[in-house]
Formats: C-alpha cells, sequence, structure tokens
C-alpha cells in the first residue's frame, strides 16, 4: 500500500505546468476547498460512521461515542 | 506583469477569508427504523495572533430511538439519551507554510465516555503547490451500561495516524489522496445486544454479543476537485476499506456545485455509493456446534453485508456584513439515504431524511 501511494504521489508530480498565484483565482473558491465546511463534513462522518462499519480517511477528526 | 499581480491581489483579497469565525449548526436525522437524531453544534474560533489560531466547539446528539435491535435487545420502549461532545484545541502556524494543531476532544453520555487527543501537523511546499498533513488520534473511551456503576465499564482504547497529500495539478483542479490507519483494543461489542443462537436441542438461546478485542483499520482514499468553469465545478472521490475482521467496503462519491458572481449565493447536489462485505465471523444465524457456543457472535447490522445511496441537494448564501461580522453566511442542505442489509435478518434496510441548517459569521 505504501509503494501504491508513493507511486501516485509521483504521477501526480510529474509533467505538471507551474501554477502561478495570479492564476490562483479559481482554486480560492470556496467550492475548491475540501475544508470549507467542517461542521458538515464532521456530521456526515458521524452519522455514516454510526451506520457503516467502514470509516477513515475522511480527513475528520471526532470524539469518539457509543452510537448505536 | 503588473497588471497580472494586480488582478491577482484582488483575486485573493476578494476571496480571502477572515481566519475567526463563529458557526452555529443543527443536523437532524430521521429514518424509518424509529430512531431519531438531533444533533446542534456551536463552533467557535479566533485568530490571536497571525500566527495563532484557538478553537472550540460544543455538540450533542440527541437520540430516541425504537429501532428493531434497540427493541428486542435494550427495552420493549426503546430509549432516549443524549450525548454530549466538546474540543479545545490550538492551531499554530510559525510560517505560513507551517502549522501544527493539537486538539482535545471528551464526550460523554449515560453509558459510554472518550477522552481523545488529535495532532496535526502540515506543510505547504513545492511553490504551495503541494500541501501534506499528518494526522494523529488517540481516544482512552470506557464502555458500560446505563444505570451500571462506571466502575463496571469497560475500556476501550483507539490509536488512528493519517497522513494525506494535496496537490494543484492546473489551475483549475486539485487533487488529493489520504491514508488512515486504526487500532482499536478493548470491549467493541454492544453491552446490550444478545445473538440468538440455535441449540442442538432444537432451541434457541440468547448469548451476550462477543467481538474480537482487536481491531486494524485500514482505509486509503482519492479524490479530485475540478472547476469546470467560473462557475461551475465538479468532485470526484473512492475509498477502499479493509480490516482485521475483514470488513472491506468502497465508497465512490461524485458533487457539483454552481456559484454566482462574488459567490453570494452557491447550490450544489452530490451523490454517495457505499458497498460493505460482512466481518469474517459475523452470520445471519449462528447454530451451537457440538453444544458450545461460537466464539465470536455479532447481532450488529454494522458488520453484516450491506450497501446505500446517499444523495444530497445543499445552498449557501452570503449575506455580506452583518455587525460585527465581515460575512454571514448560512445553508442549508437535504438528504436522503437508503441503506440495505443483505444479511440482517431482523431488518432488510431503512430509509433516513437528514435536513442540515447552519450560520458562519466571519470576522
Amino acid at each position: 500500500m505504501a509503494k501504491a501511494v508513493v507511486a501516485l504521489v509521483l504521477a501526480l508530480t510529474a509533467g505538471c505546468a507551474p501554477v502561478h498565484a495570479w492564476q490562483r483565482g479559481t482554486l480560492a473558491s470556496r467550492c475548491m476547498s475540501p475544508d470549507g465546511r467542517p461542521s458538515e463534513a464532521r456530521a456526515r462522518a458521524h452519522m455514516l460512521g454510526a451506520r457503516e462499519g467502514s470509516t477513515g480517511a475522511s480527513g475528520e477528526v471526532g470524539g469518539g461515542c457509543g452510537c448505536k | 506583469m503588473r497588471l497580472q499581480v494586480a488582478l491577482a491581489l484582488c483575486l485573493f483579497t476578494l476571496n480571502a477569508r477572515a481566519d475567526s469565525r463563529a458557526t452555529a449548526f443543527v443536523s437532524a436525522y430521521s429514518d424509518d427504523d424509529d430512531l431519531t437524531v438531533v444533533s446542534p453544534e456551536v463552533l467557535l474560533r479566533q485568530e490571536l495572533s497571525p500566527a495563532v489560531d484557538v478553537e472550540a466547539s460544543w455538540e450533542a446528539d440527541i437520540i430516541s430511538a425504537a429501532s428493531v435491535d434497540v427493541m428486542t435487545a435494550a427495552s420493549p420502549r426503546g430509549f432516549e439519551e443524549t450525548r454530549h461532545g466538546l474540543t479545545a484545541g490550538v492551531i499554530w502556524k510559525p510560517e505560513p507554510e507551517i502549522s501544527f494543531g493539537v486538539k482535545y476532544l471528551p464526550t460523554w453520555e449515560n453509558d459510554y465516555s472518550s477522552h481523545g487527543l488529535a495532532l496535526r501537523t502540515g506543510y505547504e511546499w513545492l511553490e504551495r503547490r503541494l500541501e501534506q498533513r499528518l494526522d494523529l488520534r488517540a481516544s482512552f473511551d470506557r464502555v458500560g451500561r446505563a444505570g451500571e456503576p462506571e466502575s463496571e465499564w469497560r475500556d476501550l482504547q483507539v490509536v488512528a495516524l493519517g497522513p494525506s497529500l494535496s496537490y494543484v495539478l492546473d489551475r483549475w483542479t486539485v487533487a488529493s489522496v489520504a491514508y488512515e490507519l486504526q487500532a482499536q483494543s478493548g470491549f467493541q461489542a454492544s453491552p446490550y445486544r444478545f445473538v440468538p443462537i440455535d441449540w442442538p436441542s432444537a432451541t434457541t438461546v440468547s448469548a451476550p454479543e462477543r467481538h474480537p478485542e482487536w481491531r486494524v483499520r485500514h482505509a486509503l482514499a482519492a479524490g479530485v476537485r475540478h472547476a469546470l468553469s467560473r462557475r461551475w465545478f465538479a468532485s470526484g472521490g473512492y475509498r477502499f476499506y479493509r480490516d482485521s475482521w475483514k470488513v472491506s467496503s468502497h465508497t465512490a462519491d461524485a458533487g457539483l456545485q454552481y456559484a454566482t458572481a462574488r459567490e453570494r449565493a452557491i447550490v450544489g447536489v452530490d451523490v454517495r455509493g457505499y458497498y460493505q462485505g460482512e466481518a469474517s465471523f459475523y452470520q445471519e444465524r449462528y447454530a451451537a456446534a457440538a453444544g458450545t457456543l461460537p466464539t465470536y457472535r455479532s447481532r450488529d447490522k454494522m458488520l453484516s453485508e450491506s450497501w446505500s445511496l446517499l444523495a444530497g441537494l445543499r445552498g449557501e448564501v452570503g449575506l455580506g456584513p452583518v455587525a460585527f461580522a465581515e460575512d454571514v453566511r448560512v445553508m442549508a442542505r437535504t438528504e436522503i439515504y437508503d441503506q440495505h442489509f443483505l444479511t440482517f435478518e431482523p431488518l432488510d434496510g431503512r430509509r433516513a431524511f437528514i435536513f442540515q441548517l447552519g450560520a458562519t459569521a466571519e470576522y
């Protein structure tokens, strides 16, 4: 699995054109930010974590619970 | 060149968001298995200096349940309870590209308590095109039954490590990959659930649920966000999960958003599909061999084979400056969640409706 992650990183970083500061206006959009809605992301991860048998890699950190 | 720099500065100013914010949020879940959960949350993030932010939040789950496995196990009338959770944290940015965060997360309810600690480091490099993060989390939980003295509750420890990368592919596209390794040690069954077991003498007995006390969980996720134009944005992701109980799952999601000029309003739609296989020791119906109870036995539908679909609509409006706030944004979201259990005898599936409402003041 580590090799797969490294290969993915190398694929992402190879052969891409530079993106200058004045070209990043679109990237600054709220719609492009994965961290812009912490309450919604946490609520969704919490709801799904209490109803499905898998969890993790969502980027959200929540407290433990005895959710049924 | 000067015009380009000036335009870039303007764009960053227009899109720059204040570091201090206050959020009030509520989520309401209700399904046709008679489970209702209302979850309010208040979150405050305050910039103390350009390098230091502090964060605090309170959240609760107000639960009213008469679901099929609750009715057959815990109480003939179902139950109601409230879970509270707090967070308190500090984020330190010694340099614009470097960040460190620490957070304490206690939660408690009448049959469960948890003390969690979360650490996060972040570093942006390659001219801030590549962001790497490392999350470390540990929690020390106590699991018991309502009304039981806490001295009789059992321990559960959870440790998780999660590296992630986010990369700017081009001026319209950001890709990300995340991995999480989680280890759980301790009591991981439900103290309320009993498992029916067919005995050789053609009778059925009920035995307390028993799960292994060790579980190692792996999750690997990849996602991409792409600006189709200045107003339209698409996203997609996939996650693979596997653990030492042999539960494996596949999750795929996709979304589409539209933003008006200056992002005064944003609307979006997203869908998510999920499938999981059952745990190695899970059986829809247990039979005792030679009069001996199965070592591990479960009545937990979360460990059965299942699939689900989640679809949602979201809207967000920026109200602009209000009182002390530079910008106030209000959001609303509605979702439908359809879950199907393929090997859970008491319940074929459930359908839930979820509604969320929130407001954030940035100042």
